[in-house]
C-alpha cells in the first residue's frame, strides 16, 4: 500500500503529541517531588485502600451490568419476547440520564425528606457510599453492555451452534462451549468501556461519597506533587485494563470464520415467561430512567432556593460555547486518523487507533491535571479561555468521533479515489470531490456525539473550566453536592434532555 | 447391505406455510455416495436441516442405522454435518474444532483420532492456528476432519465445495470423497452444480419443488431423463413434438425408433444433433458460441430454435445454411 500521503500524516502525529506530552509532564512532576518517598506512598494503608474501593467498585459495576445486559440482549435477539423494539429502546434509556444525574437523583429519593417519602410515604434508605455509587453507576453503564452484546448475538452464526448439536453437545454445552465463548470478544469490548468509565468517574463517587482514587485526586487537587502521584496510579490502573483486554484478545479476531450468509436463528419461544421478562425490563427502566426523572421532577417542584431562569440560560450558553467548538475540533482531528487506520497498514494504522484509544482511557482527572501541570509550564495563558478545555474534550472524545468516519471510509474502498485519479483529479481534489461528500454522513454523526458528550461531561469540565464558567453538568453536580436537591434539578432534567438524544444515537448505531 | 438412512414419507414446513419437502422416500447405504441436485430453492438444504434435526418434520418417518430419530434431539441422532458457512468455533484451535465430537472418547484415544484427522486433511502443522488464520480452503477442510472425527454412520453435506474456486473444488473433492470411502461412510451431499453431482454420486437424487422426481445411478438419470425438467436440468436439451407409428417416431429432427403411438414429447441432447454443412439443407446457424473443446450452434429450423453440440474440428459459421437430424432421443412423460 501506499505511504501515507503528509497531509494527513502531520495532523496525526500532532495529536498524538497531544495526547502523550501531558501525560509526559504528568510523569515529569511526580518525578520532581521532593521529600515524598515513593515506595511509603505506594504501600501506606490509605493508598491501599483507595486502590481497593477502586477494583471493588469496578469488578461490581461490570459484574451487575453483565448480570442484566446480557440476559436482556438475549431477550431482545433470540427469543418470541412481543415488542423487541420497545424493548430495545427501554433497556438503552437509561443512557440518558448520566451518571452523576443518577446518583443525585438515587439520592434524592431517600430519607425522610426524599421524593419516595413525600410521593408514596415509604422512606427508602438513603442510598450513599459503596452501594449507592455501584447502584448508579450500573444503571447508567448497563446499556453499554447490552448493546455490544446485543450486536453479537445477532452476528453469532447460527449454524455454529447447529454444528455443535450434530457433534453431540447438548443445548446447555452449546451455551457453555459455543455461545458464551464467541460473545467473550464483545463482552471484554463492553467491559472495556465501563471499566475505564468506573475509572475515570468522579461525578458519581463525590455525590455518594465512596472514596476512591479518583475522588481522591479531586479533594487532594491542590498538593500537586501527591496528585501527580495518584493521577499516575489511575493511569496505570487504566493501563493495566487496557493490556489485560490486549492480552486476553490476543490473536482473536472480531470476525466470522467462514463465508456466506447466515441462516436466520429460530427464536426461543417465551410462552408464559413474556410476562417475567417484562417485569425484569419495566423493573430496569424504572430505576434506570422513571426514578431520577421523577426524583428530579418532584424536587423541582418543591420549590428550588436560588434557582434562576436566568442561571439556566447562561449555563446553557456556557456549556454550548464548550461544546460546539470541542466537537468540530474533535471531528478535525479524527478525520486523519480514521484516514491513517482505514488506509494504511502494519504500524502508522496501529499506532492511529491506540492515540485515540489512550486519549478516550486516560481518566478524565488524571488528564486534567496533565493538562492543568503542562499549561502552567509551557503556555500559563491557555488556562484563562475555554481552549485547554476544548482541547482535552478534543482528545477525549476522539474515539467517539473516530468510530463513524472510520467505518465509512471502509466501505469506501480506495478504488473510489483511484477512479477519480485515472479520471484526471489530483489526490487532494480527488479527497474533496469523492472522498469527502460520501464522509459527509458519518462526520455529523461524529460531531453530534462528541458534541453530546460534551454537553454532559463533568470532571474536565469541573476542572478545567476558568472562573466564572459554569456549564449545565457543573450547575447540576454543585448543587448537588451542597444537598441543594431542589436547585439541581432544573439543570439536571436538562441534561437529561440532551442525553435522550445520544439514546437514539446509540440504538441507530446498534442496529447498523 | 445395510442402510445407513432410510426415509419414508417425510414433509417438512416453516410455520404457517405450505409444505417445502413433500412426501419423501429415500434410502442412503452404508458406504454409498448420495447426491441430492437440484435448482435453488427445491428443498435440498431443508430436507437436509430436517434429517440432522434442526427442522422439524410435519409428517414421516427419518431412521438412521436402523433406529427411529423422529424424536431424537440432534445430539444423539449421530449425524455429521458440513456447512456451507463451515461454522468452525472461532475461539478454539483447529484440533479443539475437530476433538469437540470426541467429547466422550478416552483422551489418548481422542487425542490420536485429532491427530489422524489433521493429516487426513494435510494439517498437521496448523493444530494450534485459530480458524481465522486459515484460508477458505483450509476452513473447509477443518469442517470436514470435525464432522468425520467422531465416525458418523451418516454424514451430510450442505454443497460444502461452493464457497471454493474451480480448481480447488475438484482437488478437495476428490481427497475428501476418496478417504470417506475408505472409512465406509455413507453421504448425502446437496449440491445445485450438475457436473459436480454427476462426477461424485454412486446415485443421484433430482429435486424439485420439494419432491424427489428420479433417483437412480447418474448415468441412467442423465441416459433417459424422462422428465423435460431433469433432462433441461441435467444436460440440457431439446424438447420435440412428435408423432409415433408403433415403430418410430417422426419428428422436425428426422424418424427416431422408440417404439410409441400417437402425439408424444421427445428429448434430444445437443450431442446428439447432427450438423452438416449443406447449402441444400433445413436449419440456418443463428449463434455460435465457442468453448474451445466443442462450440454450440442455436439452430433456425422453422420456427423452432435447436441447439446442438459439435466437435471442435467441425468449422461452422454463424450464417451457414445446415442439414439437421437427430442421433438418438427418448420419451418424455407428459
Amino acid at each position: 500500500m501506499r505511504r501515507p500521503p503528509l497531509l494527513l500524516l502531520i495532523p496525526a502525529l500532532l495529536t498524538a503529541a497531544a495526547v502523550l506530552v501531558p501525560l509526559l509532564w504528568l510523569i515529569l512532576r511526580a518525578a520532581d517531588t521532593q521529600g515524598l518517598d515513593v515506595w511509603a506512598f505506594i504501600s501506606r494503608p490509605r493508598t491501599i485502600t483507595l486502590l481497593g474501593n477502586t477494583a471493588l467498585l469496578a469488578g461490581t459495576v461490570l459484574v451487575s451490568c453483565t448480570l442484566i445486559g446480557l440476559p436482556l440482549a438475549w431477550l431482545v435477539t433470540r427469543t418470541t419476547l412481543k415488542g423487541r423494539r420497545i424493548a430495545t429502546l427501554l433497556a438503552v434509556l437509561p443512557l440518558a440520564v448520566p451518571g452523576y444525574v443518577m446518583a443525585y437523583a438515587l439520592r434524592g429519593l431517600g430519607g425522610p425528606m426524599g421524593a419516595a417519602h413525600a410521593l408514596f410515604g415509604v422512606t427508602l434508605p438513603r442510598l450513599d457510599g459503596f452501594s449507592g455509587a455501584a447502584l448508579a453507576l450500573t444503571l447508567y453503564n448497563t446499556p453499554y453492555m447490552f448493546l455490544t452484546l446485543k450486536v453479537a448475538f445477532e452476528r453469532l452464526d447460527p449454524a455454529q451452534a447447529e454444528a455443535a448439536r450434530t457433534l453431540g453437545a447438548s443445548p446447555s454445552q452449546v451455551l457453555r462451549r459455543v455461545v458464551l465463548p464467541t460473545l467473550l470478544p464483545a463482552w471484554m469490548a463492553g467491559a472495556l468501556l465501563i471499566g475505564l468509565y468506573v475509572l475515570g468517574d468522579f461525578g458519581v463517587v463525590s455525590l455518594m461519597r465512596f472514596d476512591t482514587l479518583s475522588l481522591a485526586l479531586y479533594t487532594n487537587w491542590t498538593d500537586m506533587g501527591y496528585a501527580a502521584w495518584l493521577a499516575l496510579m489511575l493511569v496505570a490502573t487504566a493501563g493495566v485494563l487496557l493490556a489485560l483486554e490486549i492480552w486476553i484478545m490476543r490473536g482473536r479476531r472480531q470476525a466470522r470464520v467462514g463465508v456466506g450468509a447466515a441462516r436466520l436463528q429460530r427464536r426461543v419461544p417465551l410462552g408464559r415467561w413474556q410476562y417475567a421478562a417484562w417485569f425484569g425490563i419495566g423493573l430496569f427502566c424504572a430505576f434506570g430512567v422513571l426514578a431520577p426523572v421523577g426524583s428530579s421532577i418532584w424536587w423541582y417542584q418543591s420549590g428550588p432556593e436560588m434557582f434562576t431562569v436566568d442561571e439556566l440560560w447562561t449555563a446553557a450558553i456556557d456549556s454550548l460555547s464548550i461544546a460546539l467548538p470541542a466537537a468540530a475540533l474533535t471531528v478535525l482531528l479524527a478525520l486523519p486518523l480514521a484516514w491513517l487506520t482505514a488506509r494504511s497498514v502494519g504500524v502508522i494504522a496501529r499506532i492511529a487507533e491506540r492515540v485515540a484509544q489512550v486519549g478516550y482511557a486516560i481518566p478524565s482527572l488524571a488528564l486534567a491535571l496533565a493538562l492543568v501541570f503542562f499549561s502552567i509550564r509551557v503556555m500559563p495563558g491557555l488556562r484563562d479561555g475555554l481552549w485547554l478545555l476544548i482541547i482535552a474534550f478534543a482528545l477525549h472524545f476522539l474515539m467517539l468521533a473516530l468510530g463513524p468516519i472510520r467505518g465509512t471510509l471502509a466501505l469506501l474502498t480506495p478504488a473510489h479515489e483511484e477512479a477519480a485519479r485515472t479520471l484526471g483529479a489530483t489526490p487532494v481534489r480527488s479527497f474533496i470531490r469523492v472522498t469527502l461528500p460520501a464522509l459527509r454522513g458519518s462526520l455529523t454523526a461524529g460531531f453530534i456525539l462528541a458534541f453530546l458528550a460534551a454537553m454532559k461531561e463533568l470532571p474536565l469540565t469541573k476542572i478545567l473550566a476558568p472562573v466564572g464558567t459554569r456549564p449545565l453538568s457543573v450547575s447540576a453536580w454543585s448543587y448537588a453536592d451542597e444537598a441543594l436537591f431542589a436547585d439541581a434539578a432544573p439543570f439536571a432534567l436538562t441534561i437529561v434532555a440532551l442525553s435522550a438524544l445520544t439514546v437514539g444515537f446509540a440504538l441507530r448505531g446498534g442496529e447498523r | 447391505m445395510s442402510i445407513a438412512l432410510n426415509i419414508h414419507g417425510l414433509s417438512v414446513g416453516y410455520p404457517g406455510g405450505p409444505d417445502v419437502v413433500k412426501a419423501v422416500d429415500l434410502q442412503v447405504n452404508a458406504g454409498e455416495r448420495l447426491v441430492l441436485l437440484g435448482p435453488s430453492g427445491a428443498g435440498k438444504t431443508t430436507l437436509l436441516r430436517a434429517i440432522a434435526g434442526f427442522e422439524r418434520p410435519r409428517t414421516g418417518q427419518i431412521r438412521i442405522d436402523g433406529r427411529d430419530v423422529a424424536h431424537t434431539p440432534t445430539e444423539r441422532r449421530g449425524v455429521g454435518y458440513v456447512f456451507q458457512t463451515y461454522a468452525l468455533f472461532p475461539h478454539m484451535s483447529l484440533a479443539r474444532n475437530i476433538a469437540f465430537g470426541l467429547a466422550k472418547t478416552p483422551p489418548a484415544e481422542r487425542d490420536a483420532r485429532t491427530r489422524e484427522m489433521l493429516a487426513l486433511v494435510g494439517l498437521s502443522d496448523f493444530a494450534d492456528r485459530l480458524p481465522a488464520e486459515l484460508s477458505g480452503g483450509q476452513q473447509q477442510r477443518v469442517a470436514l476432519a470435525r464432522a468425520i472425527a467422531p465416525r458418523p454412520p451418516i454424514l451430510l453435506l450442505d454443497e460444502p465445495f461452493s464457497n471454493l474456486d474451480a480448481a480447488l473444488r475438484d482437488r478437495l473433492r476428490g481427497q475428501v470423497l476418496a478417504r470417506l470411502s475408505v472409512e465406509r461412510t455413507a453421504v448425502l451431499m446437496v449440491t445445485h452444480d450438475q457436473s459436480e453431482a454427476l462426477q461424485t454420486a454412486d446415485r443421484l437424487a433430482v429435486m424439485h419443488g420439494g419432491a424427489l422426481l428420479r433417483v437412480d445411478s447418474a448415468e441412467v438419470i442423465y441416459r433417459d431423463p424422462t422428465t423435460a425438467f431433469v433432462a433441461d436440468f441435467l444436460g440440457g436439451t431439446n424438447v420435440l413434438e412428435g408423432l409415433g407409428d408403433g415403430a418410430c417416431v417422426q419428428t422436425a429432427l428426422g424418424a427416431l425408433p422408440i417404439e410409441a403411438s400417437g402425439q408424444i414429447s421427445v428429448s434430444v441432447r445437443p450431442h446428439d444433433v447432427e450438423v452438416v454443412v449443406d447449402p441444400a439443407g433445413n436449419a440456418t446457424v443463428e449463434a455460435r458460441i465457442y468453448g474451445g473443446h466443442e462450440a454450440l450452434l442455436d439452430l433456425q429450423l422453422g420456427t423452432a430454435i435447436i441447439r446442438a453440440r459439435v466437435g471442435p474440428n467441425q468449422s461452422v459459421q454463424v450464417g451457414d445454411r445446415v442439414a439437421v437430424s437427430a442421433r438418438r432421443g427418448t420419451i418424455l412423460q407428459a
